[in-house]
């Protein structure tokens, strides 16, 4: 049985009136524990209406978050904790609303965190990584948020490197030997006006860690 | 000032918190910030209807020989019987060491809403009675949970807001995932 027969119309007139059938019913119930994070009682006839009623208002509204609640948990959080996401903003990671996304940028403010969590894939922290780096890409303007590649002006692949820049590069390539993670180097080196005669840019550290790693 | 609880509350098995990764609030030493538990435990949520649930939940000083300490009395009722009950939940808090958390009525800026009772000690079984005629329990039980020897007057829970607290509440009862 499929998500759309058991919020259909035929479905709720069944449950309404009593004659839904055990799958149905259990179905319902395994979808409201994963979903909404909630025990329906087996005895509570107005539980299994009012659960009906939310799963099909969130499925209507939001059918992405749905799935996404549908889907195996890679993080959990314990029960317990709470953890803000960003500093001086209202949205924040509890165990019920705990998603991959959102536990990426609660693990990516703070990897200590991950002492909070109480499911963690075993590669998290290239996940994080993964992520910092989309991030960084973001705001450099590299990538658009919705996914796409920005395409770089390909002149400043030809243009002659510097010998400050070289020297720029080779710093790069000991920070990235002694473990340094991208977003740390690029912070490092925002410190610095310019390097040679380039001002610098996230973007333009960007390339210079492209260049670093080849 | 308000007095009274709310409602809800939610008792927690004290075996069950992993106090290795509890935070208190740097500055405040008596805010917890995080209660985390372990793997696949939860808490258990207990629902007190009418005007004055919990009635009787009180703190009181202990005074000692050198250092005075507070005694936490908490009441709760069990308005069922049977076996289910008796076995699942009756014979469990009378032998077990249990966590409180309940909301205040009285919020404050939102810290003073989450109170925590028997983290220190463990709230124990004092007292327990099933009165067939009790007019207020109709068959009901009532059992008294006591945490003797605490060191602070009260202990909260609130993170950040009471919205974010609040949540951290519920999900302490949340269905596993």
């Amino acid at each position: 049985m499929t998500i759309e027969q058991l919020i259909s119309k035929e479905t709720r007139e069944r449950f309404l009136s009593r004659q839904e059938t055990l799958e149905e019913r259990d179905l319902l119930v395994s979808i409201a524990k994963k979903v909404l994070g909630r025990d329906i009682s087996y005895t509570c006839r107005n539980c299994y209406m009012d659960v009906l009623i939310e799963l099909t208002a969130l499925y209507n509204k939001d059918r992405e978050k749905f799935n996404e609640l549908m889907e195996e948990k890679e993080y959990v959080l314990s029960r317990g904790c709470c953890l803000q996401l960003g500093f001086g903003t209202g949205d924040f990671l509890v165990y019920q609303n705990c998603t991959k996304e959102r536990a990426l940028i609660a693990l990516s403010q703070n990897r200590s965190n991950a002492g909070m969590f109480e499911i963690l894939p075993a590669d998290w922290e290239a996940q994080v990584d993964e992520y910092e780096a989309e991030q960084a890409a973001i705001e450099d303007g590299e990538k658009d948020p919705d996914g796409g590649a920005v395409v770089i002006d390909s002149d400043s692949e030809t243009q002659a490197q510097s010998g400050a820049e070289q020297a720029a590069i080779e710093d790069i390539r000991k920070m990235i030997e002694s473990g340094e993670t991208k977003v740390k180097i690029i912070e490092h080196f925002l410190q610095f006006e310019n390097i040679g005669a380039r001002k610098v840019s996230k973007n333009y550290i960007s390339q210079l860690y492209t260049a670093a790693k080849a | 000032m308000i007095k009274g609880l709310e409602g809800n509350a939610v008792l927690i098995n004290r075996a069950d918190i992993k106090f290795d990764t509890v935070t208190f609030n740097t500055t405040r030493k008596n805010v917890i910030e995080s209660l985390p538990l372990m793997a696949g435990k939860k808490g258990y949520s207990c629902y007190v209807p009418g005007a004055t649930p919990f009635s009787g939940l009180a703190t009181s000083l202990k005074t000692g020989t050198y250092i005075n300490t507070w005694d936490n009395n908490a009441p709760i009722v069990i308005l069922d019987n049977g076996p289910d009950v008796c076995d699942k939940v009756i014979d469990g808090l009378a032998n077990g060491q249990f966590v409180l958390i309940v909301e205040n009525k009285h919020k404050g800026s939102g810290d003073a809403a989450f109170q925590v009772y028997g983290f220190y000690q463990g709230l124990r079984a004092t007292a327990g009675e099933n009165d067939k005629y009790s007019e207020d329990l109709n068959g009901g039980w009532s059992v008294t949970l006591t945490e003797t020897g605490a060191p602070k007057s009260g202990l909260f829970l609130y993170i950040t807001s009471y919205t974010a607290t609040k949540a951290l509440f519920a999900g302490l009862t949340s269905a596993a995932v």
